[in-house]
């Protein structure tokens, strides 16, 4: 073989290695680039999730449809941990004192739903956010005596929630539309499986029992049928005119995430409510010292249910809770049909 | 004669073939080290630019956390006046009371409204009168490099004052709300 011949050949190998060197630097920097974006990305959503939730969540009795990118969120509160996650971007954020009541999955196609409720015990505590998207779909079901109660649930959710109303006789007519997940809220009557959804995956399938003024109960979908996850002993006892609750009930994903949330919503009622017992107390003997002889506001300021209400909140004992709640409802109504004497909330 | 004469030009050709090569050889190598500075430059600047852009970003971050904690704050059923919807109004004597039951050691309080505010600073200041300067909630003991502030316009309400007439008057007062976040 000819040198010059040798030459040109080195000279192709040398152009190729050259090349792939080059090439294979530029691919691994485009690579890099796309996880540093992907990233990126994800902690620009993250964040943006936490200032629309932050929004959401002092936007009292507000519902609102927020545009945001296919996304899916799953919710999660176990224990006393509560955090989001995004799925494909694999990011979370704890949400320590945020009381949020969502689906465990909440898929995004192009908008999610937020509804901020105040919860008041008989003052302001704190706001329930209620997360979910269109594709969640909610389906009242309610016997004779429970129709009242189902158009007023359904009336005072948001117009923005894929939400239906059926008759228990007509539960054979309700249809899968292939939903991510479907919530039954059944009132006053015993859930039951309707036959197209027997075959749907568990997963997506749970349901609520609501006995108006006295409990709730989770269900979740096991085969054909709807188990019952919480014990008889176990369920929550409503509060008597406390619909916040069955809201939270409707929208919470699962009965671990009620309960986690209800433990934090309760803890904070006994921080609020020590406040609000020592502002009672201060006033009192704010107006003792001012009116001397003749009490007029000081002798409306009787801190009665406070300890009831504090108590009941640590021990998250209801009856204890609603006790307190209405004596101070009571002393607040006194001191506001008395003329200009501050109330106590 | 004549072959000798041969001989030595062929050599001649075949040395300057092999130095043209190499001449060519060097030539190719010096395109790429110069390609391989400019790539160098080119990702030098690329890297300060990603580096400047991940600080905007963060920044970006900061000052929404900031503004996120700040509308939690001026929302707080603990501090807020109970008949103001929109997060403008303190009432002093909440705001008083949480502040001493969060300085109790070792309280509830203590415990958990400094996680809630773990990271922060949040006071009120009393813009017109004379009646007290302000007042600091709570203070994060924490070591910070970056701070950011968010200032609210709020009503300082004492729902205790009697007027000249002897009933009693909700007084108010212009003040705002500060929410420091540290980073």
């Amino acid at each position: 073989m000819k040198k010059s011949q040798i030459s040109i050949q080195f000279h192709w190998i040398f152009i190729l290695i050259a090349g792939i060197i080059i090439l294979g630097f530029f691919i691994g920097i485009a690579l890099r680039q796309k996880t540093v974006s992907e990233k990126r990305l994800a902690l620009d959503i993250k964040e943006k999730f936490n200032e629309i939730f932050a929004g959401a969540g002092v936007s009292e009795s507000t519902a609102i449809e927020i545009a945001v990118p296919k996304v899916e969120i799953e919710f999660s509160c176990i224990g006393n941990v509560s955090r989001y996650i995004l799925k494909d971007e694999g990011v979370s954020q704890d949400t320590v004192h945020d009381i949020i009541f969502a689906p465990d999955l909440v898929k995004s196609k192009s908008t999610i739903i937020t509804w901020a409720m105040p919860w008041k015990m008989p003052f302001n505590v704190q706001n329930f956010l209620m997360i979910t998207s269109p594709d969640v779909r909610y389906i009242f079901v309610y016997s004779y005596g429970g129709q009242g109660i189902a158009m007023d649930l359904m009336n005072a959710t948001p117009d923005t929630i894929t939400k239906e109303m059926y008759h228990v006789n007509d539960i054979e007519n309700i249809f899968d539309k292939k939903n991510s997940r479907v919530r039954f809220v059944f009132l006053q009557i015993r859930p039951q499986m309707p036959a197209d959804f027997k075959g749907v995956d568990d997963e997506v399938v749970s349901a609520v029992e609501i006995q108006p003024n006295r409990y709730v109960q989770f269900y979740k979908k096991e085969g054909n049928s709807f188990e019952m996850k919480s014990y008889p002993t176990d369920s929550f006892d409503i509060i008597e005119g406390d619909n916040v609750i069955v809201y939270a009930a409707i929208f919470a994903g699962d009965i671990e995430m009620y309960r986690c949330n209800m433990a934090k919503a309760y803890s904070r009622l006994s921080y609020v409510a020590g406040i609000y017992k020592e502002r009672a107390q201060i006033l009192k003997q704010k107006h003792i010292e001012i009116e001397g002889e003749y009490p007029v506001c000081s002798f409306y300021y009787v801190p009665d249910g406070f300890d009831e209400l504090i108590n009941g909140a640590k021990t998250q004992n209801k009856i204890m809770i609603t006790g307190g709640a209405r004596k101070i409802r009571n002393t607040n109504e006194g001191l506001e049909r008395t003329c200009a004497c501050p109330v106590i909330y | 004669m004549k072959g000798l004469n041969a001989l030595a030009h062929a050599l001649l050709y075949i040395k300057m073939r092999t130095k043209k090569s190499q001449l060519k050889m060097t030539e190719t190598i010096a395109i790429l080290v110069v390609f391989f500075i400019l790539l160098l430059f080119g990702l030098v600047f690329y890297g300060q630019y990603q580096k400047s852009s991940l600080a905007k970003q963060e920044e970006r971050f900061f000052e929404g956390r900031a503004v996120a904690s700040s509308l939690k704050t001026n929302f707080m059923q603990e501090i807020r006046c109970e008949d103001e919807p929109t997060g403008t109004c303190i009432d002093l004597y909440k705001f008083d009371i949480l502040k001493n039951k969060i300085e109790e050691p070792g309280s509830d309080y203590a415990r958990f409204y400094s996680n809630l505010f773990y990271g922060m600073k949040v006071s009120i200041e009393n813009l017109i009168s004379d009646y007290f300067d302000g007042a600091v909630l709570y203070e994060s003991p924490v070591n910070w490099t970056r701070k950011t502030a968010v200032q609210t316009p709020v009503i300082l309400r004492d729902v205790t004052a009697v007027a000249g007439d002897g009933t009693y008057i909700k007084k108010e007062y212009f003040g705002v709300l500060n929410v420091e976040i540290y980073r």
